[in-house]
């Protein structure tokens, strides 16, 4: 019987644009949020960016470890673009994408409220600081944000690791705003309340797609597996602390051709050496 | 284990592996310095030649595998199908490129290898492997050879030019 090995290498000799419906903004990545840490958790007052302390050491979970979370504003002038957001009509009317004039989006779920009579506004805890606040978070594999702070409808996110691979981040001449590149061809901006609150997400991102970044952000990252699993630069190291290292040394494993069917053979042997099934396929 | 042509998985799915199968693959002079069955012979520019309702080049010996349980086999034939053969993700591909090898070890010779390209077409890319076979004057039906003016280069077939437009 014959039989056929089949070794398949694909070649995509082009640099084809993925142009489509790759980040679809009204997608609800449920799947997401059940590796979330945190959500409406212990840190729930926070309104500003924080680090989190701990990086778990399994792989996969790794990834899900909010490294840094916070409000900012999204604006895509794309957010128009009904091809890409499409508007979507239900029983209870249109659901599109509301965008001020500069296309920074809306957030439905802001309520502004009047001051109470010592001049302070009470707002529920986790809803936004502004109309165009939504709550972001960053880990090893996505940046997503949501509404509230406890809401768990992702609206939106970067994919660090497949499809909407950010190509560039840098920050905007307002020191508060910083745009993301994506290879989908957009390019989105993002502002913070503060510098501070931008440049935490700014330098995060800039560790785990291995880009050069400023002083602020070493050791900002725990140490781990970053973007394809390559770890991210290395922790911070005190005096005197003692570091352990694994080092396990690659095997590397070059085939050896066997003999081939009557190979070098001659006439020495008189035609005794001579494999007559050889070549019949039959040994 | 399913039987050749079948629709492969996405390339996500594949399963990483440090061992390797070794793949050696020289330039091939365009004159043949064997025979190879009745198609090549001795001496004889190597063709491009539309056989059994493809495009093949055939020669004795074009490049080689060795398989990691030690076993040779010599790539004797290329083929083309348009459109590909196999499937990856349910995806038909306008070309597949096939290499076909032979097993020459004891215990191998009546066994192929087959490895496949497969290929995507895109505007203002070239790939040099194909380049190097003359695309634009190929063999047919009526008119079934053509003599090779390149040496084959089987690397080749991983890199690619790209032309921009230009505005005349």
């Amino acid at each position: 019987m014959k039989l056929i090995a089949l070794i398949t290498l694909i070649s995509f000799f082009c640099f084809s644009i993925q142009l489509g419906k790759i980040n679809n903004e009204n997608s609800v990545l449920f799947n997401l949020w059940n590796n979330v840490p945190g959500m409406g958790g212990d840190d729930a007052e926070s309104p500003n960016p924080t680090v989190s302390p701990t990086a778990k050491s399994s792989f996969d979970s790794s990834y899900s470890d909010t490294l840094v979370e916070g409000w900012l504003t999204v604006s895509n002038a794309r957010f128009k673009d009904s091809d890409k957001y499409p508007i979507f009509t239900h029983p209870d009317g249109k659901a599109e994408i509301l965008t001020s004039g500069d296309y920074t989006r809306i957030n439905s779920a802001y309520k502004d409220r009047s001051p109470d009579e010592v001049g302070e506004i009470h707002r529920d805890e986790g809803s936004p600081p502004g109309r165009s606040f939504f709550y972001f978070r960053l880990n090893r594999q996505f940046l997503y944000f949501s509404e509230t702070k406890t809401c768990v409808n992702v609206l939106g996110r970067v994919d660090w690791k497949n499809k909407v691979k950010p190509l560039s981040i840098h920050f905007m001449e307002n020191p508060k705003c910083f745009h993301i590149s994506e290879n989908t061809g957009d390019t989105i901006r993002y502002c913070g309340k503060t510098h501070e609150d931008a440049k935490k997400f700014v330098c995060i991102m800039q560790t785990l797609l291995r880009v050069a970044q400023d002083d602020y952000c070493q050791g900002r990252v725990p140490d781990g597996p970053a973007i394809e699993g390559k770890p991210t630069h290395p922790p911070v190291i005190k005096p005197g602390q003692l570091v352990e290292k694994i080092i396990t040394q690659p095997y590397i494993l070059i085939p050896l051709a066997r003999e081939q069917c009557n190979e070098h053979w001659d006439y020495a042997n008189n035609g005794g050496d001579w494999k007559c099934l050889c070549k019949e396929g039959s040994l | 284990m399913e039987q050749s042509p079948i629709d492969l998985p996405p390339v996500q799915k594949a399963v990483g592996s440090p061992v390797k199968a070794l793949f050696n693959y020289e330039k091939v002079s365009i004159v043949a310095d064997e025979d190879y069955l009745d198609k090549v012979k001795s001496g004889d520019p190597l063709k491009l030649q539309y056989y059994d309702g493809a495009l093949r080049i055939f020669g004795n010996y074009l490049g080689k595998i060795v398989t990691m349980d030690g076993g040779v086999y010599h790539a004797q034939e290329i083929s083309f199908h348009t459109p590909s053969e196999h499937k990856i993700n349910g995806e038909r591909f306008p070309m597949e490129m096939q290499i076909l090898h032979v097993g020459k070890t004891v215990g191998d010779t009546a066994k192929h290898l087959i490895l496949s390209f497969v290929f995507k077409k895109v505007p203002g890319v070239y790939n040099r492997f194909i380049d190097s076979l003359d695309f634009f004057n190929l063999p047919n039906p009526l008119d079934k050879y053509r003599d090779l003016e390149k040496e084959l280069f089987l690397p080749n077939i991983f890199f690619t030019t790209k032309e921009e437009g230009k505005l005349i």
